[in-house]
């Protein structure tokens, strides 16, 4: 059956609307020609007159001297061993440590890879049943914050570097004085033992302990605390689902455990051996990845959302005979929320309902909704729950209200930057001018630490020892990758040393666990270490899950609350990105640098708005505007944005910061303003009015840029989940060529891509640069369509016949991943002049560096646009701020993978160093190449797994049996270029003009 | 009679001797190869067989002590001196109380096998010891030669030489123009030389050919040494210790690994730490050639903590991968193919050019053994049969490790 589509596919508005400024770029490589043009005019104005003769005689001498300038000697190079060589180490090869990556916003488990004893790349650890060996992009980026020069040296007492022993004493002196008036303001933390050593010192010293999340669960907290006496959130197992309805809750993006979610939504919707799959329903207001990949999204007002949810408990309690609350609730367009109720009720059991908010009353209506549906003890695990977040909202205003009260002498800060992200940060800045002591752990001098006598700066987590529970049942453990790069101490550490215990931190652990953890019938004690760090994890019982009920009474007044919410005029949504979360990791230029999912836009946040409402006010992308809530004004850019919500705007949480360092200061405006404060909770939602300035500033999107030339057919195909029950196997496409055909033997190396899994989260990007010594490049060069990623993931929007009027308004999204297709019959290949391109016998399309100069005509023969060019030297020039250009940064770079020079052409390799490795250990071991063994860094880092890659002429691998199937499509399969990655076409469910 | 008698006793002993020779040979034979690795492996770093090093030279020691003594000195030689056995003390003393490594993990098959090898070491003393430095046969030493000294000597032997010719020429000059004047011609003038050589130089002909000479000379020469440029074939830098390979893997033979462990593990030989220097050098202290002066400065680094700052010989380029692992182990090759006669070097010089068309050259003529294990036999197989075919129809084929990709650009280039 031949492919058709009837649907328009965009990838951003002017695109759609076909703007000049896109037409004129749509069919070029790089934004701007060689100005020739402007040199000669320039050249015929000034005073510089140069004639035929002396052009000759300048070219002359350039040439003479630079031959004379080449024939310097030879550098000696030296070859420095080690005095005595560690044992475990052999230079050359890497070493493998399982520790543990929580950021405050997520925990993954990873695998680092260090070589000579530097860690270099983050790999997921896959037998964590948290993370389940996917890994994010912020994980993946944490290895470079390790090598950040703007990193403190060693301790700093009144902005004056000092001495551990006298901080020490002085600290002491100090605690031993305000005992009883010592505040402890410290992020969630997952780490059991801290908690414990935590506790201890607020034992000693009479310390209140204020738990301070800049991104705040604490209405989830309280809700399941008021429903089922259990101040925990519960573990979402959205693999066991059959439907799933989110409102505003970005669980594929930034919600609880992204990467866990990821791998489980994932598992739900993949149709390679089944042929049904999840449902998914998302109301939301921002587009986010979430909404994006859902089946149906409908946009939703934030302050709509309590009112959306108690309509949806009415309808389904009424289908199912239950009690029915008071209160109106709000249907929103259409009749979605009636469809909804319809599947949840046919998946009772099998489903989960979620909410962002962190309003206690809307989770209640929600939990009384999974109540109804019997999902607790089935899909929401509430025994073996997640301890990710503790933080209560109340408490740190409570704080705030003693700081007023002057009962704070002394505050110590652990990973807390509430001078940064409190949403009331300059009253608080006023109040900590009276506290006597202040403490800082940062590992840099953030907004908090400039206001704090002492700044004591944490290590790295890969210098640390550190353990984790992020889950009732699961337990991990921190351990170092390197010795401490600079005269830096643990937090953990500082405390047992103002605790007078002669313990480290490391010990503490030890007997923490043996007293806590450790099952005397398993072995010796040794044995249960040396076994939890190898895997980096040690499992604990895990209890019954059990089912629960919400009374009556409780929703009853949840629901009255909750009718009380008026929608009010504009809103804004706030919401943290996907790579920079909450702003903590914002001078990693990796993350700076990852393009939004949904937006395109690196270095920047900015005003998404919805296309209806920016004509309303007469807003453009870039227009700047004010954006007002009481007395905070933001001052951001506009971008519009398809799918936002009308009468709303959506602004990111993590920028602005002041104090991050060279890369991450001054990006964007901070946001953590307009949050509001009401009933006791911090909603990320406010009412604000826009007010547009005269001022433009440009974005830098890379969503336009390697167009494919309008050849928008055969891109993508999309299937509703009708269609593709009905799918045959297409006839693989014959070879035609009019070159000498490959011979297929040996390794034939081939990836599988499959849409219905990709979500687009950006991982990958990350995860690729890392491990091929990819350069940032900076806002400036992208805003000449410079980046350098090797792999992007393209971000379509589509507009199917019944939205042709307003396409922009709700488009569906879909993700695809474009790397180097390695093409059989590769374009490229055929018009290098100087041969630096060249095809593998084993199928791999070989870009030679040190042969090419530079000509680009492979990038422009290539209808992929995968090709990246080097336009300086980005790697060594001290006008790249981002990258390693110092030894420190240098550190991060992988040796086995070489650091491109200027004026060359780059792509994807399929990672040929790791195939080359695994080759060369089945040589060695003698066997056949294990399958999976052979893979590339994208797809170990993809929390989706939808990523195949092998070798195809081993009939026995995973890629043979899913590289042709009935899903399966080679991208503008009609140019004959036979490329080496099949992509399996994304599935989707219809649930529009459904009756109920 | 009596001389048959000779005659059938010289029979009987030579049958006699022959079948013990086959027994021996044969009992040792099977031995001998495994004891062989051990000692190099274990053995080779403090012990010489026929002369002494670190420990006592161990030729005859199946003469000296019993083979049950002998196990248990090897596999715990602290303990059998803790016991108080007389021998293993006044051994200890007379080797300044330094202990020998225990070897609790060799069998007594296996310290039966090195005492075999040691055995037959001794019989066939002043056998060549460098087998264990891998041989290295056919390839001719380029010895090290002081350049400076040659280079004077032959500019002042040129310049005497050229001196004494213009005095020859000189003078035979002065004495044809007085045979000219003799004769009554014209004696010879300057300006009629310079005439006469100023005709050659206008002739088209001359002139011509003798440019062509020169540009072919100037081309010829400017384009081996454009090739040139970048390689350092030769290279023997001045290191910060006359360490001598020629001393440690020739006379010596201890073998590479045993200090370039990364050889067979690693992409890098890895230059030896200083404590792989110090297993040995805490008990030798003074060498032959340099008495104690070198091995002071290894211990002085040592005890420092400083890493030795050697001056890098073998030097590629970024932008090539090169492993040891894929040529020593997978590939099965010597370390002289690259590193030329290592063991004859005193100081270390780059032996090949290390040029890509020296890599390619290689890899085009050196022979895969398809056969060699699984990993060929199943990703390789079309080779396999191939050979098989062409072995059935009575044909040998050679399949290089070009045949296998091993000229492609992203097997070095990435």
């Amino acid at each position: 059956m031949e492919y058709t589509n009837e649907k328009q596919y965009w990838r951003g508005i002017e695109e759609l609307h076909q703007e000049p400024g896109f037409v004129e770029n749509a069919h070029k490589e790089f934004e701007r020609d060689i100005p020739v043009d402007e040199l000669l005019e320039q050249a015929a104005s000034s005073a510089l007159t140069s004639s035929r003769r002396e052009f000759l005689k300048y070219l002359g001498f350039s040439i003479g001297a630079a031959t004379l300038a080449a024939c310097t000697s030879t550098p000696v190079k030296y070859a420095l061993p080690y005095v005595v060589k560690p044992n475990e180490i052999t230079p050359g090869v890497p070493n493998y440590y399982s520790t543990t990556f929580w950021d405050g916003l997520e925990y993954v488990a990873v695998r680092v890879k260090t070589r000579e004893g530097r860690p270099i790349k983050i790999e997921g650890n896959p037998e964590s049943p948290i993370s389940m060996g996917g890994t994010s992009a912020r994980s993946q980026a944490s290895v470079l914050s390790l090598y950040d020069n703007n990193r403190l040296k060693g301790p700093l007492k009144d902005n004056k570097p000092a001495k551990w022993e006298d901080v020490d004493n002085a600290i002491k002196t100090a605690l031993a004085s305000s005992v009883g008036s010592i505040y402890l303001v410290t992020a969630s933390t997952i780490s059991p033992s801290s908690q414990n050593l935590m506790n201890q010192f607020a034992d000693k010293f009479k310390a209140k302990i204020v738990t301070y999340d800049a991104i705040s669960y604490s209405g989830l907290l309280e809700a399941n605390q008021k429903c089922f006496g259990k101040k925990t959130i519960p573990n979402y197992h959205f693999d066991k689902c059959d439907v799933i309805v989110g409102f505003n809750a970005d669980f594929l993006g930034t919600w609880l455990s992204p990467t866990g979610n990821i791998r489980k939504y994932a598992e739900a919707k993949r149709l390679l051996d089944k042929k049904e799959m999840l449902l998914h329903i998302q109301f939301e207001t921002n587009m986010t990845l979430t909404g994006a990949n859902a089946d149906k999204r409908i946009p939703m007002k934030p302050s709509q959302e309590g009112a959306a949810i108690l309509a949806l408990y009415n309808a389904i309690a009424s289908q199912l005979g239950k009690p029915i609350l008071n209160g109106d609730g709000v249907k929103l367009a259409g009749n979605y929320i009636d469809i909804a109720a319809a599947k949840l009720v046919e998946a009772k059991g099998k489903s989960i309902v979620v909410s962002g908010s962190n309003n206690p009353n809307v989770q209640i209506l929600v939990n009384g909704i999974n109540a109804m549906l019997g999902n607790y003890g089935a899909t929401i695990d509430l025994d073996n729950s997640l301890n990710y977040f503790q933080g209560i909202d109340t408490d740190f205003e409570n704080f705030v209200s003693d700081l007023e009260a002057g009962k704070v002498k002394t505050v110590l800060f652990v990973n807390a930057n509430p001078l940064y992200n409190y949403y009331n940060a300059s009253k608080l800045e006023g109040l900590l001018k009276n506290v006597e002591t202040k403490i800082s752990f940062a590992p840099v001098k953030d907004e908090t630490a400039l206001h704090c006598n002492y700044v004591l700066p944490d290590n790295h987590y890969l210098e640390s020892w550190s353990d984790a529970r992020p889950s009732q049942e699961v337990l991990g453990l921190q351990q170092p990758t390197i010795n401490k790069l600079f005269d830096t101490r643990q937090y953990q550490d500082s405390l047992l040393a103002w605790l007078e215990d002669k313990r480290t931190f490391y010990q503490y652990i030890r007997d923490f666990w043996k007293e806590n953890f450790y099952n005397k019938e398993k072995g010796s004690f040794e044995d249960f270490w040396i076994q939890s760090l190898q895997s980096g994890y040690a499992g604990l019982k895990k209890v019954e899950s059990q089912s629960y009920e919400v009374k009556g009474g409780i929703l009853q007044s949840a629901a009255t609350a909750v009718n009380e919410i008026k929608s009010t005029g504009t809103e804004v949504q706030l919401y943290v990105k996907v790579g920079l979360g909450d702003g903590s990791a914002a001078n990693n230029p990796w993350l700076q640098e990852l393009p939004d999912p949904i937006t395109k836009v690196c270095w920047d946040n900015y005003v998404t708005i919805g296309k209806a409402f920016a004509d309303k006010l007469g807003l453009r992308t870039n227009d700047v505007v004010n954006v007002t809530a009481g007395s905070v004004k933001v001052k951001l850019p506009v971008w519009v944005q398809p799918g936002q919500t009308n009468e709303t705007i959506g602004v990111a949480l993590g920028y602005g910061r002041k104090a991050a360092g060279k890369a991450g200061n001054n990006v964007g405006a901070n946001a953590y303003g307009l949050v509001q404060y009401a009933n006791g909770n911090r909603l990320f939602y406010n009412t604000v009015s826009i007010e547009k300035t005269d001022e433009k500033y440009e974005l830098a999107a890379t969503q336009t840029h390697h167009t494919i030339m309008g050849r928008s057919e055969d891109i993508l195909r999309e299937y509703t989940h009708a269609e593709f029950t009905k799918l045959q196997k297409e006839k693989p496409v014959e070879y035609v060529t009019l070159w000498k055909n490959y011979d297929k033997n040996g390794h034939y190396w081939a990836m599988a891509i499959d849409l219905n899994a990709c979500v687009g989260c950006g991982s990958c990007v990350v995860a690729c640069q890392a491990e091929n010594n990819v350069p940032v490049v900076g806002k400036k060069e992208i805003l000449m369509r410079r980046e350098m990623h090797w792999i992007r993931i393209d971000r379509y929007y589509s507009s199917t016949k019944e939205n042709l009027e307003q396409p922009e308004e709700n488009p569906q999204v879909t993700f695809q991943p474009m790397l180097c297709q390695h093409c059989d019959n590769a374009p490229c290949e055929n018009v290098c002049p100087v041969l630096a391109i060249a095809h593998s016998s084993e199928g791999l399309n070989q870009q030679v560096y040190n042969r090419c100069v530079g000509t680009r005509y492979c990038a422009n023969n290539c209808p992929y646009k995968v090709r990246r060019f080097n336009w300086f030297d980005y790697t060594n020039h001290e006008n790249f701020i981002y990258n390693p250009v110092d030894d420190l940064g240098r550190m991060v770079l992988n040796p086995d993978v070489v650091v491109r020079a200027r004026g060359v052409m780059e792509k994807c390799s399929f990672c040929v160093q790791r195939l080359q490795a695994a080759k060369l250990s089945a040589k060695v071991a003698g066997t056949p190449l294990p399958d999976g063994s052979a893979n590339t860094a994208c797809q170990t880092a993809c929390p989706a797994n939808a990523i195949i890659f092998g070798d195809l002429n081993d009939p026995n691998s995973k890629i043979a049996k899913y590289y042709h199937n009935e899903r399966s499509y080679r991208v503008i399969e009609a140019l004959k270029t036979y490329p080496h990655i099949s992509y399996m076409g994304k599935v989707r469910h219809q649930i529009d003009n459904q009756k109920v | 009679m009596i001389a048959l008698f000779i005659i059938k006793r010289i029979a009987i002993e030579k049958a006699l001797i022959v079948f013990l020779l086959l027994f021996n040979y044969s009992f040792i034979q099977a031995d001998v190869e495994n004891g062989k690795k051990l000692f190099n492996g274990r053995c080779a770093s403090c012990h010489a067989i026929d002369k002494k090093v670190v420990g006592p030279a161990l030729a005859g020691i199946e003469t000296r002590r019993d083979e049950a003594w002998l196990i248990k000195w090897i596999r715990n030689s602290s303990e059998v001196i803790k016991s108080g056995d007389a021998y293993a003390v006044k051994l200890f003393n007379e080797y300044n109380k330094s202990v020998m490594t225990a070897f609790p993990d060799l069998s007594d098959d296996d310290i039966r096998d090195i005492l075999a090898y040691i055995k037959e070491g001794a019989s066939s003393s002043g056998q060549d010891n460098q087998a264990s430095a891998g041989g290295g046969g056919g390839v001719s030493p380029q010895p090290p030669v002081d350049t400076d000294t040659l280079k004077f000597l032959l500019l002042f032997t040129t310049g005497l030489l050229v001196f004494a010719a213009l005095a020859l020429l000189f003078a035979a000059a002065i004495l044809i123009n007085v045979l000219r004047s003799r004769e009554g011609k014209q004696p010879y003038t300057w300006a009629g030389a310079i005439k006469t050589m100023r005709d050659l130089v206008r002739n088209p002909y001359i002139s011509g050919s003798i440019t062509f000479v020169l540009l072919a000379a100037g081309t010829t020469k400017l384009v081996s040494y454009a090739r040139s440029v970048g390689l350092h074939q030769g290279y023997q830098p001045i290191q910060p210790i006359a360490f001598s390979h020629k001393l440690h893997a020739g006379e010596y033979g201890i073998a590479c690994n045993y200090c370039h462990v990364g050889v067979e593990k690693s992409k890098s030989a890895t230059i030896p730490s200083a404590n792989i220097c110090m297993n040995c050098h805490n008990y030798i202290e003074k060498g032959p050639k340099y008495g104690t002066k070198e091995i002071e400065k290894i211990k002085k680094y040592y005890e420092q903590g400083k890493p030795v700052e050697w001056v890098r010989i073998h030097n590629l380029p970024d932008f090539v991968y090169f492993n040891h692992q894929q040529h020593v182990v997978a590939g099965g090759q010597q370390c002289q193919t690259c590193h030329g006669p290592i063991e004859e070097m005193e100081e270390v010089y780059q032996y090949s050019d290390l040029s890509m068309g020296w890599c390619i050259n290689c890899h085009r003529q050196t022979e895969v053994d398809v056969n060699k294990n699984d990993y060929y036999t199943t990703v390789h197989n079309e080779w396999v049969e191939k050979k098989e075919k062409a072995k059935q129809e009575g044909k040998e084929i050679k399949i290089t490790v070009a045949d296998l990709g091993g000229i492609e650009c992203a097997k070095c280039h990435y």
